[in-house]
Formats: structure tokens, C-alpha cells, sequence
């Protein structure tokens, strides 16, 4: 049977099959829906594509869920083609002419997806000769060209497209290489009119179309510059656009060199906000992924059934709150309110994980709790180790069906997954780019002291919080000091060692980052990968003291100080 | 032969200046070009200096070009400036393709394709490679200049991997094209324990990868198992990396001639082993590259 827990890249799944997967976050409904321009910013695997995909005509056209399929065409536009990475403009001398050629290609993208929109989603346009006629004249009248007859209207359009992508090409990869510029294609003289002429079919006439650029990091700074420049068009009734980044520090900047304002030019929805909440929004979330999956594949048990936890972990996690709850009522022999619970929930767990034996294997990790924690609220985080489990379980089994995974096969794959995890923090200088030795060693020394640093906390029975996994960096005196702590964080980043959240800090409501780490990294230490709602202050000095001189990160326990609170900010 | 001029990369291993020493005994070297990496000067000062004492007592002239690793784009038309004066006409060029980084060879082809019909190549193994890393701090891929294909909006990309014993430059090509397909093409033989440290594929169980063997030190055979793979893909956008020994990059350059909608990309490095190779093995291995289309 097929394993129900792939997790393909959404554009290669079918779309029925899509939908049947899908589990829609009605907080960005609204947005997706709307006609204005939006920044869609997550980090890889937390889910663009996907939410993208969804709000697509050919999948709001196929959804029964969906009344109104017309008002808002998606279009879904990847970047990830090689088009884009043909850097031939960038032997122009002359910047215009660089902005010309990186146009011209986006535009071809954009009405190439257009049509293959149309095409895909089969969609009964009550399209009549006549009017394919007239788009075909008028459009043929606007590009000076002719088109294809004797097919249908998009498939003409399309063919057409792909005839002056390749003669494009070869003019830039050939000797009339300046010949290209008096012929290339913009938004204004190609997509815009295209857009028009659509309104001539009667069931887009009030239309509105947005165009969805997906993954835009992965395209040059040229052509980010071209599409901000697109986004500062004032007018959005006819288009506007919906751009998904997993940059951490999406570029503003416009091809002219001006800048579009959030708020003003677009609307930026933060995916990460599930990196650290306080409610179980991002559980409930992942609890229906399984779930949905498990319906799909006609295994019928609870996801808490399918992924239980290891009897010894409950149990041993039980042993925890009842030594927590008899510290609580010698600590509160009259508590008030909610004391011995509280009590019992900071430091249960801190006690199990605390008490076991050095030399004892790492506790069984597993069931469904475990593996939301260390997904650190990124759904690819969450499938991908389901994927694993299920296939070993598959290898392993002679039942047909798999309707549970064992605790055992569980902890052997977060725990594979966890080491492979440290082995890409040592191969870091290879794993990303422009990431040198020197600075890989320092990822390197910093994840190893964040490792014994945590130990600490979770040893220390004085502290509140002995579980926070999270933190802030403090106490910065120099630029050069945030230069070279940048450097480190925004390459733990840039390879997901790292997440980031922005948060306000309570008392004063000064915005600061906030770092999560990736909570795979924990298993294999023996640590816990639950954590809490909280974090810690690591300052600017101890922070470089771990990662150039591989030196330890101080604890004091009364450091963790009650007005340190932080709210997320959204 | 006569009026022979050869094309070499100045690199800092042995290989470099014993096979120098090698071309001028054998060959009637009587002009030279040769290019040099500005950022690793500091690594190749010595062999620099002993090429350029040697060639001066054989009498030989020598044109120096200066590129630097890391602006591929000021290197193109640092190139594309000295062919346009470039006026040898003779096809007795013979190439050292030794040291040449691949993309280097690749542009070097692209400018000599526009004089010569064909070019003479040369290539040094060396007697053995470093046992640890060869390179590091790789940067994203990139399609050569004029050489990125031409692709067609519709189609999946298939992308052809010539295997080396450099694991992430592998791995990153797989992460920064995200191709639908890999075709894999690895290097036949223990040479240089090439059966163990040519297996670095991180395989990512979702990815189709197909593998095929084949010996990338018979030029003409692996152009024309290449080639099958093209045919077989034509309904596939194609980009072809070569990590392999430098003799594939004339492979894939052949392979570019015959079909002009692949694309050849390289993955540049930052750090290079100072000791990447000891010795050489001086069963160097020649022939001719000719340009023709067939």
C-alpha cells in the first residue's frame, strides 16, 4: 500500500488528490481570497506551496466546497524553473537592459501559467469560436504576432509562448545578443493586455486575478526587484499578487530603487507564528493532517492510537508529576489556586528527564506529542519522520495494513532523524552556501554549548522554566558585536538549525528576535523536545564566548527573571 | 608538430608542473597562454615561478591572462575580450585540461569553437588524491554563460549528475534545481578508491534516481552513453553537472555541441585542499576534440 504520509511537493499531486489532503487554516482565508497584495512569508516545508496550490483556480474550481469559483483566479506561479536561472543578463553592461531580458522572462512565465491554469483545470469557460477569434486577432494586433490556429485558445496561446521562449533563448545564448532587447516582453505591454482581452470571456468579466509567485527566494535579486515594482501598482482591481518566501529578510526594494511599505503596498502573513504559541493551535493542525491522511488510507484508528506513546515514557513522565507533586505540597502545604497543578506541569517532566540514569539508554521517544514537539511547528518536520516510521513498519510487518506504529520504530527513526540532523550541523560549511569552514566551526561550537547549557536548566531545581528551549541574545554593546552574531544566526537560519519569531518584550515593547531552535536536535542528547512557553536570555558575550571560543555558556539561576515576559507578535 | 601553442591553468599540485614538464618534452611548444586564478595566487607562487623560468630558457612566449575564482561574469569578458584578439588560426592548440577548473573548460571551448574545428587535449591523473576533503564551502550552482540551454516552460527537468568524490557538490545541485529526475553517471573502477568515496548521494527515498556507470577517461564512449541518455530525455529539460574527472567536461561540451537545449551547470567552490593531489601518473591520457556536430 502506498504510504499515506508522503510529502511531495505539492505541485506534484493530482488535483483531487490534493484536496482530499489538504487542511485548510481559515485564518488566512481572507487574505488569500482578497484582492490586495500579500506576502506569504514561511520558512521551507512550513506550507506556501501548498497554501498557495489551494486558493488555485484549477483546485477552487475542482473544491465542491467552493461557491463563488470566478471572482478570484489563482494563478499559481513557481519559481522554481530553470528559465530563471539563466543568468545571460547579467553580461549586459547596461542595468535597464539586465531588467529587460529578467522581464521578459517572468512575463513568459506568468501568461504560460495563465494558460496552463486554464488548460489544467479543464474549466467550461463557454468559450465560442467568436470569442476565441477575438482574443486571438486582438491579442495577435497587440504582440505582432501570429498565432497557432486550429486548437484550442489556450493551447494556442501557450504554443506561442513556448516558440518565443525558445527564440529568446537562443538569442541570448547566441551572437545577436542585443537584438533581444527590441523584442522582449513587459508587464505592461504583454500581461496587462493579456489580462484585458480574458475579460472578453463571459464567465471572467468581472474577474479578478491573482497571480501567486511561489518560492521568490529562489529567484536573483533582479527579479524580485522587478515583481516589488509590480506589487507598488496602486490599481489591483483587475490583478494583484499573493508572493510566498522562505527568506528571512524578504528584499523591499523595487527595480527603481524605491521601496513598497507593508501595509501600504501589501499585507505580509506570517506562516511561523507557529513556531511558538502558547494554545495548541499548531497541534489541532497536525492532529487533522494525521488524521486526514489516516482516513485517506482507510486506517481506521485515532491518530493517538496509530502513534502511541512507549509505555515506560508515559510512565516514567507519570513518575515525574507524582515526584512533582509531592515537592508541590511540601513547597505549598496551603497552596492557593491553581499552585500544586502549575507546579506539577513546570517540573514533571523537567524531574523525568532530569532523574534518568546517566548511563541509561535516551528515553523512548515517541507518540504523537513527541513528534508535533519536534516537528518545531513545521508540517514538513512533522510528515517526513510519519514517512520513515511507516515505511520501516511496512518493511517490518507481514499485516497488510499498518494501523499502528510501535513506540520502538518510532524512537529509532526520531533518533536516526536526530543524528543525521548533527551530522548536517558538522557538515554545515557544505550544507549551505557561502558558509566557510571557520563559520561552521562556530555553528558548530554554539549548538554544542546550547546542548550543555540546556542539560543545566533542565539539572537545576531552582530555576522556573528549567524546560525553555527558546531565547533571545541580550545585552549587545557593539555593531561589530551584532555583525558577527548575525553572521551565525542568519546561517543557523538559512539552514533551519534555527527559527526566528519576532516578539515584543512586555514590559518595555521593544520588538526583539526570538530563536527556536530545531527541536530534532534533541533526542539524541536525551533531552526534551516538549519545552515551554518561555524562553531564556543568552548575552551578546556569552553567546560569542560559546561560538568562537567554544567556551560555556554561564547559568545562573536567578537570571530567569519574571519581567522578562514576551508576547508574539503577528 | 609544429607551431604548437598550449592553453594551461597554473594550479599549485604536482601534477601541474610535472606535467608541464611533460608537454614541453614531448610536444614543440612555442607559445603559451597561460590563465591564473588571482585569489589563489598565494597557493601557486611556486609553481609559477619555476613554469615561468622553465619557459623562458626554452625561449617560449607566453601570454598571461588573470581571472579571479569567484566573478564568474568579469571572467567571461576577461575571455571574450582576449579572443577577440586572439588570431591563431592553426587547430595545433593543445589544451591542459588538468587544472582547469570545469567551467573554465567549458568557456574555453565556447571561444576556441569560434577559430578552430578542433584542439588537441591533454590530462594528468595524478598518482593519488588527498585523503580528505577535496573541496569545500561550495557555492549555488550556475549555468554557464551562452551554454544554459534552451528550455521549454512545459517540461520536467532531468538532471544529469557526472558523480565525483566531492559528495555535497552533489547533494547541492539536487537541493538548488530540485529536478523531478537524476540521472546519475558514475565513474567505473577502484581507481583512487573511487568505489568508496564516489558514493556520497544523499538519496531522498521521494526522488526517482536512475544510475548509470561509465568511464569517463574513454571521451568518445561517454559522450555517446551521454548522449543515449539525452535521446532518451529529450522530452525532459536537461541540465548536465560534471564532477567527475576533468575529462567530462569534453564529454558534456560535446554532448552541449550535438544538442544545444542542455545546460551546463557547475558548482564553484570556496575552498580548495592545498593538498588536493600528490604526484602524477605520467600515463597521461591526449587526444582530439574536435567540434563538429556529429
Amino acid at each position: 500500500m502506498e504510504n499515506p504520509f508522503v510529502f511531495d511537493r505539492p505541485n506534484n499531486v493530482g488535483v483531487d488528490q490534493f484536496i482530499k489532503f489538504y487542511i485548510k487554516e481559515n485564518i488566512y482565508t481572507r487574505f488569500l481570497e482578497s484582492t490586495r497584495n500579500i506576502l506569504l512569508i514561511g520558512v521551507r516545508g512550513s506550507g506556501k506551496t501548498s497554501t498557495l496550490r489551494y486558493y488555485s483556480f484549477p483546485v477552487q474550481y475542482a473544491n465542491p466546497e467552493v461557491k463563488n469559483k470566478f471572482n478570484v483566479i489563482g494563478i499559481h506561479i513557481p519559481s522554481k524553473h530553470p528559465l530563471f536561472s539563466k543568468r545571460e543578463y547579467l553580461l549586459y553592461e547596461n542595468n535597464n537592459k539586465k531588467n529587460v531580458v529578467v522581464e521578459h522572462f517572468l512575463c513568459i512565465n506568468i501568461i504560460s501559467c495563465i494558460c496552463e491554469t486554464f488548460i489544467e483545470s479543464s474549466v467550461n469557460l463557454d468559450l465560442t469560436k467568436d470569442i476565441e477569434d477575438v482574443i486571438l486577432k486582438n491579442l495577435s494586433y497587440i504582440l505582432e504576432s501570429d498565432f497557432p490556429a486550429d486548437m484550442p485558445l489556450f493551447n494556442s496561446i501557450k504554443l506561442f509562448l513556448n516558440k518565443e521562449a525558445n527564440a529568446s533563448q537562443k538569442k541570448l545564448n547566441n551572437e545577436n545578443f542585443e537584438s533581444f532587447i527590441d523584442f522582449a516582453f513587459s508587464f505592461n505591454n504583454t500581461v496587462i493586455p493579456f489580462l484585458e482581452q480574458l475579460k472578453n470571456i463571459s464567465k471572467l468579466k468581472d474577474s479578478h486575478f491573482s497571480l501567486f509567485f511561489d518560492d521568490v527566494q529562489d529567484l536573483g535579486s533582479i527579479h524580485q526587484e522587478i515583481i516589488n515594482s509590480w506589487i507598488s501598482y496602486r490599481d489591483n482591481k483587475l490583478f494583484s499578487f499573493k508572493v510566498a518566501t522562505a527568506d528571512i529578510k524578504p528584499s523591499f526594494i523595487t527595480s527603481t530603487g524605491g521601496l513598497i511599505l507593508e501595509g501600504h503596498d501589501f499585507v505580509k502573513i506570517d506562516l511561523t507564528k507557529r513556531l511558538y504559541n502558547k494554545d495548541s493551535e499548531f497541534n489541532k493542525f497536525a492532529k487533522d493532517v494525521i488524521s486526514k491522511r489516516l482516513s485517506i488510507a482507510n486506517i481506521d484508528v485515532s491518530v493517538d492510537e496509530f502513534l502511541p506513546e512507549s509505555e515506560s515514557f508515559k510512565l516514567g513522565l507519570q513518575e515525574g508529576r507524582e515526584k512533582a507533586r509531592e515537592k508541590a505540597n511540601e513547597k505549598y502545604p496551603n497552596p492557593k489556586g491553581t499552585q500544586i497543578s502549575d507546579y506539577v506541569s513546570k517540573y514533571g517532566r523537567a524531574i523525568y528527564f532530569r532523574e534518568r540514569n546517566s548511563k541509561a539508554n535516551v528515553p523512548i521517544y515517541s507518540g504523537f506529542e513527541t513528534l508535533v514537539d519536534i516537528s518545531t511547528g513545521v508540517i514538513r518536520n512533522l510528515l517526513t519522520p510519519v514517512y520513515f516510521m511507516y515505511e520501516k513498519e511496512s518493511a517490518n510487518s507481514t499485516s497488510r495494513s499498518i494501523t499502528q506504529i510501535p513506540p520502538n520504530i518510532q524512537r529509532d527513526i526520531i533518533l536516526n532523524r536526530s543524528e543525521t540532523f548533527w551530522e548536517k550541523i558538522k557538515d554545515i560549511d557544505s550544507e549551505i552556501d557561502n558558509c566557510s569552514e571557520e563559520l561552521g566551526k562556530k555553528i558548530n561550537n554554539f549548538f554544542n554549548q546550547l546542548i550543555i547549557y540546556l542539560k543545566k536548566r533542565l539539572k537545576n531545581e531552582d530555576i522556573s522554566e528549567p524546560r525553555a528551549l527558546n531565547f533571545i541574545i541580550s545585552q549587545v554593546s557593539t555593531d561589530e558585536e551584532q555583525k558577527q552574531i548575525d553572521e551565525i544566526i542568519n546561517a543557523s537560519l538559512r539552514s533551519t538549525l534555527l527559527y526566528k519569531r519576532m516578539v515584543g518584550h512586555k514590559a518595555t515593547g521593544i520588538k526583539l528576535p526570538l530563536y527556536v531552535p530545531n527541536r530534532i536536535m534533541f533526542p539524541l542528547y536525551g533531552l526534551d523536545s516538549h519545552g515551554q512557553y518561555s524562553h531564556f536570555p543568552i548575552t551578546a558575550k556569552a553567546f560569542l564566548d560559546a561560538a568562537l571560543n567554544n567556551k560555556e555558556i554561564p547559568f545562573f539561576a536567578d537570571e530567569d527573571v519574571s519581567d522578562n515576559q514576551l508576547e508574539l507578535l503577528f | 608538430m609544429k607551431n604548437k601553442t598550449l592553453i594551461t591553468v597554473l594550479g599549485w599540485e604536482d601534477r601541474f608542473s610535472f606535467g608541464t614538464d611533460i608537454i614541453l618534452k614531448e610536444y614543440n611548444i612555442e607559445r603559451i597562454l597561460l590563465i591564473s586564478f588571482q585569489d589563489y595566487n598565494s597557493m601557486n607562487l611556486e609553481n609559477k615561478s619555476n613554469f615561468l623560468k622553465k619557459v623562458k630558457k626554452s625561449n617560449i612566449k607566453v601570454d598571461q591572462v588573470e581571472l579571479n575564482y569567484s566573478t564568474s561574469i568579469n571572467n567571461w569578458k576577461t575571455l571574450d575580450l582576449f579572443f577577440s584578439k586572439y588570431c591563431e588560426t592553426s587547430d595545433n592548440i593543445l589544451i591542459n585540461i588538468t587544472t582547469i577548473p570545469r567551467e573554465t573548460i567549458w568557456t574555453l571551448l565556447f571561444f576556441l569553437k569560434k577559430v578552430h574545428s578542433r584542439i588537441n587535449y591533454i590530462y594528468f591523473k595524478p598518482a593519488k588524491y588527498c585523503d580528505d576533503w577535496l573541496t569545500k564551502n561550495h557555492k549555488n550552482p550556475r549555468l554557464l554563460f551562452k551554454h544554459s540551454g534552451l528550455f521549454d516552460l512545459s517540461k520536467n527537468l532531468v538532471l544529469f549528475i557526472i558523480t565525483g568524490f566531492d559528495n555535497s557538490r552533489l547533494n547541492s545541485l539536487i537541493e538548488y534545481y530540485e529536478p523531478s529526475k537524476v540521472i546519475v553517471f558514475s565513474q567505473t573502477g577502484n581507481q583512487f578508491d573511487n568505489e568508496e568515496r564516489n558514493n556520497g548521494l544523499n538519496i531522498n527515498s521521494l526522488l526517482e534516481i536512475e544510475k548509470v556507470e561509465f568511464n569517463s577517461y574513454d571521451v568518445d564512449g561517454s559522450t555517446n552513453i551521454l548522449n543515449d541518455k539525452i535521446e532518451e530525455y529529450k522530452n525532459s529539460n536537461i541540465i548536465i553537472s560534471s564532477q567527475g574527472p576533468k575529462l567530462s567536461s569534453l564529454s558534456t561540451y560535446k554532448n552541449y555541441i550535438m544538442n544545444e537545449e542542455i545546460g551546463l551547470s557547475y558548482v564553484p567552490a570556496r575552498e580548495f585542499n592545498d593538498k588536493y593531489s600528490i604526484g602524477i601518473d605520467e600515463d597521461y591520457i591526449s587526444g582530439v576534440f574536435d567540434f563538429k556536430a556529429d
